[in-house]
């Protein structure tokens, strides 16, 4: 008799047959088990500044260990990194790597951090969860570069391994999740109060692409929900979006967009607002939001300047919302 | 009395399981998976870690 697996990770509550995969290539039901394809076969390990995430609160100018294995449950089609997100499993040729040469590797490369990122690291979930535990319990620190689409109980079962995280907020309307990214938001939002309510450090990325949800109501009301429910000390990226996958017909996002997106969450309240993926220096540095001094200059992914002191203001010694040290 | 068209329904889908023998497939419910290991071969272009890899993106993430 056939057994039916239905997958409760993420919102998407696949129903699978045998031999059927779920709507994120990665796990798939074997006689009636639910099996994880790719754990311990990242397609992707690489040495990032932590700037890249990106993360501006969180051991400025240090480098991390970035790894992903292939798949995601949501398919965006403006994904950057659909080569990988969006394969099937035997797409990449790679080798078996424990979570605990996972933590070996980062301590040999002078990590002190390690990332979960490039593709959706709450679907590759048991490995994510392990690297984390291991990584952890060697004193190393764990973030997530994820869109949050995860249901509640085993994102809470990972969240004490889990010190810091970007998570994307893709847009502020069901519709655009539905139409653009094949998911909801609603569990989006919840994701991200979870983060913050379990005292991790969190700061959200919203990829502005133009005609989509880069209205000014769009992005009144997102920066307004996250002033609101994740505290205006929660930092805010606005990151340009580029011509990829299935949006290669729209054209990069203007700077224009960009720094008025800026401005409309600042007008909100929020202290810490930057625009990524391109390079404004004004907008990509840190001030303190109590005396308006420069507290954190940068170029691109490089630091020119950090004057946080102890996780405080030099002038004002209020303390400044992040992970320092 | 008029017909139910439900109960009528259901009572010729209980014959038709009845002798043909199909069955509701059963259906178990899974939040975590089982690390499904398997062997790969190793690949002809390697970094330093022993990985083939895709470039790292110059975007953020």
């Amino acid at each position: 008799m056939t057994t039916l697996v239905k997958c409760e990770l993420c919102p998407r509550y696949c129903v699978l047959e045998n031999g059927q995969k779920g709507e994120c290539r990665i796990r798939v039901n074997i006689d009636g088990k639910l099996y994880a394809v790719t754990y311990g076969y990242p397609c992707s390990i690489h040495i990032d500044p932590v700037e890249k995430k990106p993360l501006y609160h969180f051991l400025p100018g240090t480098p991390i260990l970035s790894l992903a294995t292939v798949g995601c449950n949501l398919h965006c089609k403006n994904c950057q990194n659909w080569e990988i997100s969006q394969a099937e499993p035997y797409q990449y040729e790679t080798e078996f790597i424990a979570p605990e040469k996972i933590t070996a590797l980062a301590i040999q490369y002078k990590s002190h951090s390690i990332a979960y990122t490039y593709t959706e690291p709450l679907a590759y979930y048991e490995y994510t969860y392990e690297c984390c535990k291991i990584s952890a319990g060697k004193g190393l620190k764990n973030v997530l570069v994820t869109a949050g689409y995860i249901n509640e109980e085993p994102y809470k079962r990972l969240l004490p391994f889990v010190h810091s995280a970007n998570i994307d907020l893709k847009g502020f309307s069901e519709e655009f999740y539905r139409t653009v990214c094949d998911g909801s938001l609603k569990p989006v939002l919840k994701t991200l109060e979870l983060t913050k309510n379990a005292g991790v450090e969190l700061e959200v990325t919203n990829l502005v692409i133009p005609t989509l949800n880069d209205k000014d109501e769009d992005l009144q009301q997102l920066s307004a929900w996250i002033a609101k429910n994740l505290g205006k000390d929660t930092p805010l990226h606005f990151s340009q979006f580029y011509p990829r996958y299935k949006m290669t017909h729209l054209f990069p996002t203007p700077l224009e967009t960009l720094l008025k997106a800026r401005q409309i969450a600042q007008n909100e309240g929020l202290q810490f607002v930057y625009i990524g993926n391109i390079i404004h220096r004004e907008s990509s540095n840190t001030y303190c939001p109590f005396c308006k001094i420069l507290l954190i200059e940068r170029y691109g992914y490089n630091i020119l300047q950090n004057n946080i002191s102890n996780g405080k203001c030099p002038k004002c010694n209020k303390e400044i919302y992040g992970i320092w040290q | 009395m008029a017909i139910n068209r439900r109960k009528f329904l259901s009572s010729i889908l209980a014959v038709v399981v009845a002798k043909y023998g199909i069955k509701k497939p059963s259906l178990v419910r899974q939040t975590y998976a089982i690390p499904l290991l398997h062997k790969k071969k190793l690949p002809k272009n390697k970094n330093n870690f022993g990985l083939s890899q895709t470039k790292s993106s110059p975007w953020a993430g």
